[in-house]
Parts: structure tokens; C-alpha cells; sequence
């Protein structure tokens, strides 16, 4: 019954993260400097022809100046993969909305809480909440949360992990916030944090990705997926805007 | 010109469903407690996104009959992902009873110390001829399964289980993962339950 020819199997998973801003698609470095990239509906639209895989859209501004429904809502039309969304989102409802116009997971970072987690996973299932944990190396040069310490004063990405998995989410974007925008390269600490969470929980990399080969390396350490804004949306070292999307080596 | 009824649970991605059927009729409908109107459709897609009992509890008295009636009727029913496993009897992740369509129950991976199944797969159709001019691939995002059995037409594998991707008893479907975001592959497959006599 099984076929001759997969490429690799299960499919290496590739998931693009785009930000915004407002109605914009854009880049930043180190969570700060932002570029603009471009009409976020017209990259999905460029993206979905190039057979991309999944997608997360991550807005930065959510949190202070709503969620872009109508945004969010055209970009899923034109999408022709699966997508999650996370920015602002702050109650059952916020979640509910952003389900019902055509995506498939929500990802939670700033309002991680048992109050807004345990009625999302009762009413869609644990798969269809991402947690995403911002982390950064602090002065003694342990991975820390970056700006929002979670419930109960965690704020070590160890401890972050074992709450969101107490708190039932599906899977756990961790978000390096040294790496970003910096096509740096995997961050080697974060990359190791895989050893002691592979077979209990699905992470996803996210941070400094600049290449395939990063892609595979993550995966090959045990990180069930790999974000990327940068790699996807950049050529050469003059940063050229051009989507792009690894063909053939990835579902 | 195909006829497609969109079941609305109120839960779930139903836009992208009706957006991903626009590609095969212009003739897709909402299907609502308040305005079904006893009408039959060529092709009946039941969509979730969702926990058991929160699907269990949207299967309003419309929505329960127009289910039935069409599944009498020898029309076309497809589940997808929590609309699969509400046809089945019950499941580990609720207490409430499914629609009892195809008689089996509904595990969870965490059960049997799997992770959650998110992401692309390769499938194998068990009718080889099915659907296997190349290998079939489809996306993913569930943590309860419906083991192999007899109603299995497609199989999956998370880890080192192997589980059904597909459902059929006669004209009911049932697909684990989302067709509507699979790209090709999704729509093959669906164009092809369409064509089927």
C-alpha cells in the first residue's frame, strides 16, 4: 500500500511569519527597527501561488490598537494554506472571530492565562491554541521571557514551557528575540531546550532562520517546525524584497 | 452544477470552506438551524474546528435532520476534521454521543503518549488505485483519531500510529485533515468524491 517515491516523511514544516502593522506587512529586527515590506494581502496571494505550507500572522499592534478584522479577513480568502493568527487577541470572543473568518489556530502571547486558555481549549481543542514564548538570554545568560512574565511569576523559558503545557495548548512557538529580523542563524540554546520537550510537546522555531539548512537542522533536533519572516522575504545582502518558498522538499 | 450545503456549526472555518468550494460550484449555500428549508444538496460538507461536545451541542434539531435526510437520501456527506468525527459513535474528548454514522469511537494521541498530529502527511489510500498516481499529502491539526477499521479508505500515520486519514460508508466521507487548505491535493480529492457515480 505504501508508495514508492516521498520526498521526506512526514514533510519538513516551513511556516512563514508575517507581521504587522496596522494594515502593513512588516520586518523587524530584534522586536524594534521595522521595515516596510508591503501589502500583506498581495505577499499571501504571492505565497499561495509558491505553494506555501502555512502561515502565521503576528500583529504588532494589535495589542494597542485592536485587531485588523478586515485585514485578517482578506488575507484568509487569498490564502490557500492553513493559518494562524496572534496579536491582541484578549477573550473567548476575540478568538471566536478570528476562527470563524478562516483561521485555523490562534497563537497566544501577552494573554497566556488560564482565564482565556482553558475556555479556548474546552471550546476548540487544544490544536487549535499556540502559545508563543518570546525569549531572550538574560544577564546571566539563561533564556528568559521577554517583557511579559506569565501567571504565577515565571518568567524562565523552562518553566514557561511546563506551564503552557499544564495550560493544554497544542504547540509552543518559541520566538527569539535576539535572532529576529537578523538572518543570524539558529540560536544554539534554544535549538538545545528541543532535547527535553521532543516527545511531549510540539515546538516551533522561530528566530535568525537564513537558510534550508537551518530548517532541516531544527527539525533534525527535535523542533516539530520552523517559523521564518526574513528568509522567505529577502534576497541577497541588500535585502531585496522577493517571496519566496523552498519548492518540492516541504509539504 | 453541483449543489453544496456548508453545514454551520458556528465553529469552526467555515469562510475558508466556503471559499474552497467556490472552486468547484457557485452554488454553495450556508446550511443553518434557522434556514434550512428541507432542501437537498448534491454534496452536504460538514466543517469543524473544535472540541467533541462544543460540535455535539451546535448539532441543533435542523441541522440534525438535514444531516439525515441527506445521508437517506444516498447524497454525498462529507465530514471534515471535527465534522468527521462527530458522524462517529463518541469520543475521549467529551461525553456527549456523535451522530453514530460510522460505529466507532474516537481516541486521543496523548492517550497513547503521541504528540498532537499537526502538519503536512503523506497518506496511503487503501484502494490503491484511489487516488495514488503520486503520493498524497494533506495538512493536519488534530489530537483525537478514529482508529483503522473498516470504514477506513485513507490511512494515516502520527509517530509510530497508524490511524484513519479517511473515512467512507457508502456516500458519507469522512477526512481528518483540511482538503480546503492542502492546495492541489485537497482539491483532487474532492473533485474526485464529486465525479464519483
Amino acid at each position: 500500500m505504501r508508495s514508492n517515491y516521498r520526498d521526506i516523511d512526514p514533510p519538513t514544516r516551513l511556516i512563514l511569519g508575517l507581521l504587522l502593522r496596522g494594515r502593513s506587512a512588516i520586518n523587524s529586527i530584534k522586536f524594534k527597527e521595522a521595515e516596510y515590506l508591503g501589502d500583506p494581502i498581495n505577499l499571501i496571494r504571492i505565497f499561495s501561488e509558491k505553494n506555501c505550507s502555512e502561515g502565521a500572522i503576528l500583529s504588532k499592534s494589535a495589542g494597542q490598537v485592536g485587531i485588523e478584522y478586515s485585514v485578517l479577513e482578506s488575507i484568509a480568502r487569498v490564502a490557500r494554506f492553513p493559518l494562524s493568527y496572534g496579536g491582541g487577541i484578549r477573550s473567548l470572543s476575540d478568538i471566536d472571530r478570528v476562527i470563524s473568518i478562516g483561521y485555523e489556530k490562534v497563537i497566544l502571547s501577552g494573554d497566556l492565562t488560564k482565564g482565556l486558555v482553558a475556555p479556548a481549549v474546552t471550546k476548540y481543542g487544544s490544536s487549535a491554541i499556540v502559545a508563543c514564548l518570546n525569549v531572550k538570554s538574560n544577564w546571566l545568560g539563561r533564556l528568559s521571557l521577554y517583557e511579559n512574565k506569565l501567571e504565577h511569576n515565571i518568567n524562565d523559558l523552562r518553566e514557561a514551557i511546563k506551564y503552557c503545557q499544564e495550560l493544554g495548548v497544542g504547540e509552543i512557538i518559541i520566538n527569539s528575540v535576539e535572532d529576529d529580523g537578523c538572518l543570524s542563524g539558529l540560536n544554539e540554546k534554544i535549538i538545545k531546550i528541543s532535547d527535553e520537550f521532543m516527545n511531549s510537546m510540539n515546538l516551533i522555531y522561530y528566530g535568525g532562520v537564513r537558510d534550508f539548512d537551518d530548517v532541516v537542522s531544527a527539525t533534525s533536533a527535535g523542533y516539530s517546525g520552523v517559523c521564518a519572516s526574513s528568509f522567505l522575504t529577502f534576497l541577497g545582502d541588500e535585502k531585496g524584497i522577493l517571496p519566496t518558498y523552498p519548492r518540492e522538499k516541504i509539504g | 452544477m453541483t449543489k453544496i450545503g456548508l453545514v454551520d456549526l458556528h465553529l469552526g472555518n467555515i469562510a475558508s470552506v466556503e471559499s474552497f468550494c467556490l472552486q468547484f460550484s457557485p452554488n454553495v449555500c450556508k446550511v443553518s438551524e434557522e434556514n434550512w428549508q428541507h432542501e437537498l444538496y448534491d454534496l452536504l460538507i460538514i466543517p469543524g474546528v473544535g472540541s467533541y461536545d462544543a460540535g455535539v451541542k451546535s448539532l441543533t434539531p435542523n441541522l440534525y435532520k438535514c444531516i439525515f435526510a441527506h445521508i437517506n437520501a444516498e447524497r454525498k456527506v462529507i465530514g471534515i476534521c471535527l465534522g468527521m468525527q462527530l458522524l462517529c459513535k463518541n469520543s475521549k474528548e467529551g461525553i456527549l454521543d456523535g451522530l453514530a454514522v460510522f460505529d466507532t469511537e474516537v481516541f486521543s494521541f496523548s492517550d497513547f503518549k503521541e504528540k498532537l498530529n499537526i502538519g503536512w502527511r503523506y497518506v496511503d489510500f487503501v484502494d490503491n488505485e484511489y487516488l495514488n498516481t503520486i503520493p498524497q499529502k494533506y495538512y493536519f491539526v488534530h489530537n483525537y483519531f478514529v482508529p483503522k477499521s473498516s470504514y477506513t479508505f485513507i490511512l494515516g500515520k502520527n509517530g509510530v500510529m497508524d490511524f484513519s486519514a479517511g473515512l467512507r460508508l457508502g456516500n458519507v466521507y469522512g477526512l481528518q485533515f483540511h482538503p480546503e487548505k492542502s492546495h492541489q491535493f485537497g482539491k483532487n480529492l474532492i473533485q474526485r468524491i464529486i465525479n464519483e457515480k
